[in-house]
C-alpha cells in the first residue's frame, strides 16, 4: 500500500471537528459537579434537607427524635449549628463532677450574677465535646479515658486539697487501691463471723424453715453453706440485697422464747427492743384473755427432785405446779421481766449480734444500733443527698466467677470489721491489657452523679410525635429549669406569660438566633424595664430539711456545703 | 501512562506514607478504643488531620485537568503531574478511610465514600488499561488511524473498494457518495506510523477504469452481497469477514471462482476488509482505553465539590 494513499484518507483538520465522546466527556465534567453542588445547596433550604448531612445514625436513646435536628442543635442562619448545653440539659440534669474541680476549658459552670440576680453560664457549653452522637447505637456515656486523665493525671482543685490521688493515668498503672482497703475497717455495727458460717452445713430443720419462706429453695441436708445461700442480688443485680434476719438467719437462730409461765411458744419479732417488749407483754395479756382471766399454775422447784445419775431417769419431776397467788398485773409484769432479761442483758441474746446505744427514750430498754449494711463499700460523696457513691460495681456481669475467687478473705474472716472487698490487684487479673477485660475509667466511675438528677422532662407525647419538641417558652436555659416558676403547669405559665412577659415572647419569636450573651443582656434590660416580672425572680421557698443552692436553685440536704451541680455555696437560711 | 521505572520514587513515597500513616492510625484507633472512647472518627484532632491531608491531595489531583488545559504553564511537566495524580490519588483513599475511622458513614459522608471508591476503582482500571491496550494496539493494529477520523476512513475504504471492483466489473449499480472526490477535504494528512507490526497489503486507489473483465461476475456478486455491507459504518460482528480465519476461507473460495487476472483485485479487496476489521478493533480498544474517564473525571470533580460541602457543614455542626 502506498503510504501516501493511506495518509490521504485522513483529514488534516480533524482536530477541529470534536468527537461526540469528547464533547460529552467535557459536558459531564462540568455538569456533574454543578448538579451535585446545586442539589446539596438546595438541600440546605429544605425542611429536612439537613438529613443529608447526618454523619451517622443517632444512638438508640435519641432515636425517638428521628431526624429532627432542632432537638439537639441550635438553629441559626443557614442551618443548624452546634449542640449547646442548654439543649442537652433540657432533658439531662447532669451535675458537674466536683464543686472544686478546675474545669479544663469548657464544661458548664454557672456563676451568680448579683446585678441581675440570675445565674449566668460562664463557660462554653460542651456536653457534646465528651458525648459524641451520630456514631450509631452506642452508649454516649462511654467516653475516652483521656477526658478523665486530662485532669486526674495532675489533679488540681480550686480550693482545699484534692480528695483523690493527684496522679492517675490508668487503672492497672497508678490508680491507687480502694480506699477502704488502705487501713479502713468495716464499721457495720453487727457481729458476724464469715469463717464460722462458711464451715457450716445445712440441717434438715434449717432447710424446712427456709423453705417456708422460699418455696424455690432446694438444698440437701449436709450440704455446705454457700455464699449465695445468704447473699442474693438486688433488683438491679448490681449489688447484693442486705441480709435479712427473717430469711437468712432465723432458720438457724430462731427468736422463740422458752415456754415461760406455761403460755406456750411465743415468736418474737426481729425488731427494736421496745417492740419486742410490747410483743412479749401482749402475749401474756392475750393468754389471760383467752383463759378468761384465770392464771396458770406456777412452776416451783420440786423439793423431792434428785438429779439422776448419767444413764438414769429422775424419779420425780424437777418442777411441780402450784396455784398462782400473784395478782394478774404483777403476774404479767414479772413474766415480761423474766422473759426480756435474758434477751436484753449485757451479753444477752440480742447483744450477741447487735451493739447497744444507750436506752430507748422514756424506758429502761436498750437501744440497739441499726446495722444499715451498706449497698457498696466505696467511699461516698459527702455532697450528694444520702452520700451516694460515684463508683459502681456490677456483680451480674461477674456472675461467671465463684464468689471466693474475689472475696477470698471470707474463708478466714472472723470479725465484722474485716473488709472483704477485693483489692485492685484482684481486678487487674482481668481488667488489664493482659487480662483482656476493659479497664476504662467509666467501667466503675460515674462523672455525673445521676442520683441527684431531677426528672425535668417537659415534653408531651404530642411534642414527641409531631416534632414540636423543645417548645418555645417551655425550656430555655439552665436557670429556667431549676427555677420553681418553671415547674408550674403549662396553663399557669401561659397565663403568667400573657400578663407579664408578652414583649419577651415577641422578642424571642423575632430573634431566634440570639446568643446567650445577648439573652443575658436582654434579661438585664427586662429586669429594669419590667418590674412586673420581678416576682418570678423571688427566692424559692425552703423547707426545714433542705436548702437551696444560691446559684442554680438545686435542692440539697441541710448538711451540704456546696452544690454538686454548679459548685456554688448554699443560700443562707 | 505506563508504570515503569520512572515511578519508583513515587511508589516509594506512597508506600512509605501509607505504612507510616497506617501505623499511626493503628495506634490511634487502639488507644481510642482501649481508653473507652468512641473509637476513631473524623471529629477527633487526628481524624481531622487525616481528612485535611487527604483532601489537599484530592484537590491537587483535581488540578491535573487545569494543568492539562494550560499546557504552556511552566509548572513542571504534565507527565510529572500525572505521576503525582496517580500516586497521591491512590494514597488519599486510605487516608480518607483513616479520617472516617474505616467507616462509610451516613448520608453525604456515605455518598462521598461511594464516589471516592468509584473514582479510585475507575482510576485503577484506567491505569491497567493504559498499560495493556497501547501495547495491544501496537501489535495488532498496523493500520491504526486517528480515532476521530475512523468514520471517514471507513467511508474512504468503501469508496476505494467500490472503485476497485467497479474498475474490473463495470458499474456496480449502487449509490456511492463522493465518487468524484476520492480525497477527503483538507488534503494530505500527517505522517504514517512506522513502528509496530506494519504488514499485509492495504487497498489502494486504482487509476481509471480498466473496463469489464471477463469472468468478473462472481466478483461483482461477492462484493455486492458480502464485502460491501461489511464495509459499512456499523461493524457486522457476526459476519464471516469479521473473523480473520473465516475471512481467509471466504476469499479463498471466491478466488477459485475467478480468473487469475482478477486475483490481484481480490487481494486488494481482502486487504480493505482486513483494514476494516482493524478499525473495528481499534474502536473497541479505544473504548476500553478511555471509557473509565467518563466515570473518573466527572465524579472526581463532583467529589471535590461535595467534599467542600461536607467540610463546611461538618465544621459548622462540630
Amino acid at each position: 500500500m502506498q503510504q501516501k494513499a493511506r495518509a490521504q484518507r485522513v483529514d488534516r483538520t480533524y482536530f477541529k471537528r470534536v468527537h461526540p465522546w469528547r464533547t460529552s466527556y467535557r459536558s459531564l465534567n462540568w455538569l456533574l459537579p454543578i448538579v451535585g453542588g446545586a442539589v446539596m445547596a438546595a438541600l440546605l433550604y429544605t425542611p429536612t434537607g439537613d438529613n443529608a448531612y447526618l454523619p451517622g445514625p443517632v444512638s438508640s436513646k435519641h432515636a425517638i427524635f428521628g431526624h429532627r435536628c432542632i432537638e439537639c442543635h441550635e438553629s441559626g442562619p443557614g442551618g443548624w449549628g452546634a449542640v449547646t448545653d442548654a439543649k442537652c440539659i433540657s432533658c439531662h440534669d447532669g451535675p458537674i463532677h466536683h464543686f472544686n474541680m478546675v474545669i479544663p476549658g469548657g464544661n458548664t459552670k454557672l456563676e451568680w450574677n448579683p446585678e441581675t440576680g440570675k445565674p449566668v453560664q460562664v463557660q462554653t457549653a460542651t456536653c457534646a465535646s465528651c458525648h459524641s452522637e451520630h456514631r450509631g447505637n452506642q452508649e454516649l456515656s462511654k467516653i475516652s479515658d483521656r477526658h478523665c486523665t486530662q485532669c486526674h493525671q495532675d489533679l488540681k482543685v480550686t480550693e482545699g486539697a484534692p480528695r483523690f490521688a493527684a496522679k492517675i493515668t490508668s487503672f492497672e498503672g497508678d490508680h491507687p487501691d480502694f480506699k477502704i482497703l488502705t487501713g479502713g475497717k468495716d464499721t457495720t455495727p453487727v457481729k458476724y463471723n464469715h469463717k464460722k458460717h462458711i464451715e457450716l452445713k445445712w440441717s434438715e430443720d434449717a432447710i424446712k424453715e427456709r423453705q417456708k419462706l422460699d418455696d424455690t429453695f432446694i438444698k440437701v441436708p449436709g450440704a455446705t453453706l454457700e455464699c449465695y445461700d445468704c447473699h442474693a442480688p438486688d433488683s438491679d443485680r448490681n449489688y447484693m440485697q442486705p441480709i435479712s434476719f427473717e430469711v437468712h438467719c432465723q432458720m438457724c437462730h430462731p427468736l422463740a422464747i422458752a415456754p415461760i409461765a406455761n403460755i406456750g411458744d411465743v415468736k418474737l419479732p426481729h425488731a427494736q427492743s421496745d417492740i419486742v417488749a410490747a410483743k412479749v407483754s401482749a402475749s401474756f395479756k392475750d393468754y389471760l384473755i383467752q383463759q378468761g382471766g384465770k392464771l396458770p399454775p406456777k412452776l416451783a422447784p420440786n423439793p423431792k427432785y434428785k438429779k439422776p445419775r448419767p444413764g438414769q431417769k429422775a424419779k420425780d419431776p424437777e418442777f411441780i405446779e402450784q396455784p398462782e397467788d400473784r395478782p394478774p398485773e404483777k403476774w404479767i409484769a414479772d413474766n415480761v421481766k423474766d422473759t426480756l432479761e435474758p434477751l436484753f442483758k449485757d451479753g444477752g441474746a440480742c447483744a450477741y449480734c447487735h451493739e447497744v446505744d444507750g436506752k430507748i427514750a422514756g424506758t429502761e430498754l436498750p437501744k440497739y444500733v441499726d446495722p444499715q449494711i451498706p449497698r457498696s463499700w466505696f467511699p461516698r460523696n459527702p455532697n450528694t443527698p444520702g452520700g451516694v457513691t460515684s463508683v459502681f460495681f456490677d456483680h451480674e456481669s461477674h456472675r461467671v466467677l465463684n464468689c471466693l475467687e474475689c472475696h477470698n478473705t471470707a474463708t478466714t474472716s472472723e470479725k465484722t470489721s474485716d473488709v472483704l472487698l477485693p483489692g485492685k490487684s484482684n481486678c487487674v487479673v482481668c481488667h488489664s491489657l493482659k487480662g483482656g477485660a476493659s479497664s476504662n475509667c467509666n467501667e466503675c466511675h460515674l462523672y455525673h452523679d445521676k442520683s441527684i438528677s431531677n426528672f425535668i422532662g417537659m415534653r408531651t407525647f404530642k411534642d414527641l410525635h409531631e416534632g414540636t419538641a423543645t417548645p418555645a417558652g417551655k425550656i430555655k436555659t439552665v436557670e429556667h429549669l431549676h427555677h420553681p416558676e418553671a415547674k408550674k403547669t403549662e396553663p399557669e405559665a401561659k397565663h403568667e406569660d400573657h400578663k407579664t412577659e408578652a414583649p419577651k415572647t415577641e422578642a424571642a419569636k423575632t430573634e431566634p438566633a440570639k446568643t446567650e450573651a445577648a439573652k443575658t443582656e436582654a434579661a438585664k434590660t427586662e429586669a429594669v424595664a419590667e418590674p412586673a416580672a420581678a416576682p418570678k425572680e423571688q427566692a424559692p421557698v425552703q423547707d426545714a430539711t433542705t436548702q437551696l443552692c444560691a446559684n442554680c436553685g438545686m435542692r440539697w440536704p441541710l448538711k451540704t456545703k456546696f452544690c454538686s451541680r454548679c459548685g456554688a455555696g448554699m443560700k443562707a437560711p | 501512562m505506563l508504570i515503569d521505572r520512572s515511578h519508583r520514587g513515587w511508589i516509594t513515597f506512597t508506600v512509605l506514607v501509607f505504612v507510616l500513616s497506617g501505623a499511626y492510625y493503628s495506634y490511634y484507633a487502639h488507644a481510642s478504643s482501649m481508653s473507652g472512647g468512641n473509637g476513631p472518627s473524623g471529629g477527633t484532632v487526628t481524624g481531622l488531620a487525616y481528612g485535611i491531608v487527604a483532601f489537599t491531595m484530592m484537590v491537587f489531583c483535581g488540578l491535573l485537568g487545569v494543568r492539562k488545559h494550560f499546557r504552556i504553564w511552566r509548572l513542571g511537566r504534565v507527565q510529572g503531574w500525572l505521576r503525582a495524580h496517580v500516586w497521591l490519588g491512590l494514597l488519599a483513599y486510605p487516608l480518607i478511610l483513616f479520617h472516617a475511622g474505616m467507616r462509610f458513614g451516613n448520608g453525604l459522608s456515605f455518598w462521598l465514600m461511594v464516589l471516592f471508591s468509584i473514582v479510585i476503582v475507575s482510576g485503577l482500571f484506567g491505569i491497567i488499561m493504559q498499560n495493556l491496550v497501547p501495547r495491544t494496539m501496537l501489535d495488532r493494529l498496523p493500520a491504526e488511524s486517528t480515532y476521530e477520523q475512523i468514520p471517514d476512513v471507513i467511508e474512504s475504504l468503501r469508496r476505494e473498494a467500490d472503485r476497485l471492483v467497479g474498475g474490473v466489473c463495470g458499474p456496480l449499480g449502487v449509490e456511492t457518495e463522493g465518487e468524484e472526490e476520492d480525497r477527503l477535504p483538507g488534503g494530505a494528512a500527517s505522517r504514517m506510523r512506522t513502528e509496530g507490526a506494519v504488514k499485509g497489503r492495504v487497498g489502494h486507489a486504482r487509476g481509471p477504469s480498466q473496463g469489464v473483465q471477463e469472468g468478473s461476475g462472481p466478483l461483482k456478486a461477492f462484493y455486492l452481497e458480502v464485502v460491501r455491507p461489511f464495509l459499512g459504518q456499523t461493524f457486522m460482528a457476526q459476519a464471516k469477514l469479521a473473523v480473520p480465519q473465516s475471512s481467509i476461507a471466504v476469499f479463498e473460495h471466491t478466488r477459485t471462482l475467478l480468473p487469475d487476472t482478477l486475483h490481484e483485485s481480490l487481494r486488494d479487496l481482502e486487504s480493505i476488509c482486513d483494514e476494516r476489521r482493524q478499525l473495528a478493533l481499534q474502536m473497541r480498544l479505544h473504548f476500553w482505553l478511555h471509557c473509565w474517564l467518563f466515570l473518573h473525571a466527572p465524579l472526581s470533580y463532583a467529589l471535590l465539590v461535595l467534599s467542600v460541602f461536607h467540610a463546611i457543614k461538618a465544621t459548622f455542626y462540630f
